[in-house]
């Protein structure tokens, strides 16, 4: 798909949960290389594993779920083999993670500059909020809020889910993370707001970030992705940039995910 | 301000609720009492006649309606006047003050002390839930909510002061001494408080705010104390004002054992010998204690939860 090496390499990843007896393959054996600078998705209907995929990325999987094998290589070192205090410092700094439900994602008791002072002051413990809140403002800005200090001075519960989004996006940007994983970031938010996230993404992309951007809609897919995989039953059933795989699209699951589209045009 | 505003309204919100509890008060116990003239009589030390009851209804006004009695005895209760007490001929609020404070000292220990203990317990529970720490606090909870806390009381005593000789067995009311029966009778809410926490953060802990705080490079662990805890504290604290409620009126099996001369012991004893003017004054001042710790924890709930001004 492109030349330039991968800033992250997920190979053969294998997240199962072990429930009464049972053992879910949520995640069986997925492979994704993701670049700089372009947005990745990974598309994939309601229990394809896209989700433990993005949280086994960062690895937050909880019992009874385990990663039982594989690697997840940022600058081709394997985080799977990282302590969980090595983890943390690669967590937002590194790859930042955003949520389907923004209004979720924030909590509502806590103001949004508080938690935007945390998400750096997690990776260096001599931030001060003061020599902060320029920044914060200036990032804000630069993801579309344009009254950052009423922002900054608000409780999630006071932002519409666009903005609440829009802040998790800034909190990945204060920390300078090179990754971002949006997983379903859209699929919560009306129409307009949706295209207006999108772009978000894209800009980021042309500002060098990588994005994973997981979704099950393959308009979202059509509109702002470089390359994409198909996920189903923890397995990639198909890969390649997305202008190869919409022109030419070889497996089953690909084309019935496509149908609504090619009835359309 | 709309926090200020809040305040205000519940402040008044006060006010009907003082009405009706102070009406209840003087009917009930004027009701129960028996004759009010007859026992007055008697703690005088005057053989009641037919003279002199007449002669003490008219003092006392008790020729008068109810709510004209209710009315003047409203006046006197807003300056804290409840009259005399029948048992010890000492004015009500003297009798009622010498012991209320420690009392009061007492249940405000009893609760902070359950709130200090639930939140690691909680949280450790949490944390390491479904294994060995969490199974041991269910344990402890369960023990500590069923056990009678005079029983705990007695084996405290037993243990620190008998065998460990680092406790006086006889302490009286002083603060240096109020950690042994404030502990004991933290314990049974210190085990509510820890199960209520317990199972508010393990629902928490599964919310996105959790997983993202997480995502951000917070430890499990931090991310429930940073982002867990001041949402699930807040039915805690609801619990902790209705439970104020019953501390503040005294324990008397506390205040027995560990020679704590607090209010509940005095209560009892006037209802015993009908002694009207201090039952009335008792459930006044109690009430105004309850009604003023629930205020502030009112005011609490609001700044640890914003979005209470929005309802």
């Amino acid at each position: 798909m492109c030349n330039e090496e991968a800033v992250l390499a997920v190979k053969d990843l294998k997240t199962y949960f072990y429930c009464k007896g049972r053992v879910v393959k949520a995640v069986d054996g997925v492979s994704i290389d993701v670049y700089k600078g372009r947005i990745t998705a990974i598309i994939g209907g309601s229990g394809s594993g896209k989700s433990v995929m993005s949280l086994s990325i960062l690895n937050l999987i909880d019992k009874p779920g385990k990663i039982v094998d594989g690697q997840v290589l940022l600058h081709g070192k394997d985080l799977l083999k990282f302590s969980e205090k090595e983890l943390r410092g690669i967590r937002g700094r590194q790859i930042a993670m955003i949520f389907q439900e923004p209004s979720c994602a924030l909590n509502p008791v806590v103001k949004v500059k508080k938690h935007m002072y945390e998400a750096v002051r997690i990776h260096d413990k001599g931030a001060r909020m003061n020599n902060l809140l320029d920044g914060f403002r200036q990032t804000l800005l630069r993801v579309g809020l344009s009254e950052p200090d009423r922002v900054l001075e608000s409780y999630p519960f006071e932002l519409s889910g666009g903005m609440c989004q829009r802040v998790m996006v800034a909190m990945g940007l204060v920390t300078n993370a090179e990754v971002l994983i949006a997983d379903e970031p859209t699929s919560s938010l009306d129409l307009t707001t949706q295209a207006e996230i999108l772009e978000e993404l894209l800009r980021l992309k042309e500002e060098g970030m990588a994005v994973i951007l997981i979704t099950h809609d393959l308009g979202v897919v059509a509109q702002t992705a470089d390359d994409m995989y198909v996920i189903k039953d923890g397995k990639i059933v198909e890969s390649g940039t997305v202008r190869e795989v919409f022109a030419n699209p070889k497996n089953e699951y690909t084309r019935y995910l496509m149908d609504p589209i090619t009835i359309h045009n | 301000m709309k926090r200020l505003k809040l305040i205000l309204l519940r402040i008044v919100q006060i006010i009907p609720v003082l009405l009706i509890v102070t009406m209840l008060a003087f009917w009930l116990s004027n009701v129960s009492a028996g004759d009010v003239a007859n026992v007055t009589l008697q703690s005088k030390g005057i053989q009641p006649t037919e003279e002199s009851l007449a002669a003490i209804r008219e003092e006392l006004g008790l020729n008068d309606p109810l709510p004209v009695q209710y009315i003047n005895w409203l006046k006197k209760a807003c300056r804290l006047d409840f009259g005399v007490s029948f048992q010890t001929n000492r004015p009500v609020t003297e009798e009622i003050f010498s012991r209320f404070p420690a009392t009061l000292e007492l249940a405000i220990s009893a609760s902070l002390l359950a709130v200090i203990f639930a939140i690691p317990l909680a949280l450790l529970a949490t944390r390491y839930r479904d294994s060995a720490p969490d199974h041991v606090i269910r344990v402890m909870s369960s023990i500590g909510a069923t056990m009678p806390d005079f029983w705990i009381g007695l084996m405290l005593l037993y243990f620190f002061g008998v065998q460990l000789k680092i406790a006086p067995i006889v302490a009286g009311s002083k603060i240096q001494n109020i950690f042994l029966p404030a502990f004991t009778l933290s314990i049974q809410y210190a085990a509510t408080y820890t199960r209520v926490l317990r199972g508010n953060l393990v629902e928490i802990n599964r919310l996105d705010y959790i997983k993202a705080a997480r995502a951000r490079g917070l430890s499990e662990g931090g991310a429930l104390v940073k982002h867990g805890l001041k949402n699930a504290i807040l039915p805690v604290i609801t619990l902790i004002g209705v439970n104020f409620g019953k501390l503040v009126g005294g324990q008397v099996a506390i205040e027995t054992i560990f020679s704590w001369n607090g209010i509940g012991q005095f209560a009892i004893s006037c209802m015993k010998v009908k002694d009207l003017p201090v039952i009335q004054g008792y459930i006044i001042i109690v009430l105004l204690a309850y009604v003023i710790v629930n205020l502030i924890l009112d005011v609490v709930y609001m700044y640890i939860d914003p979005r209470i001004e929005v309802e």
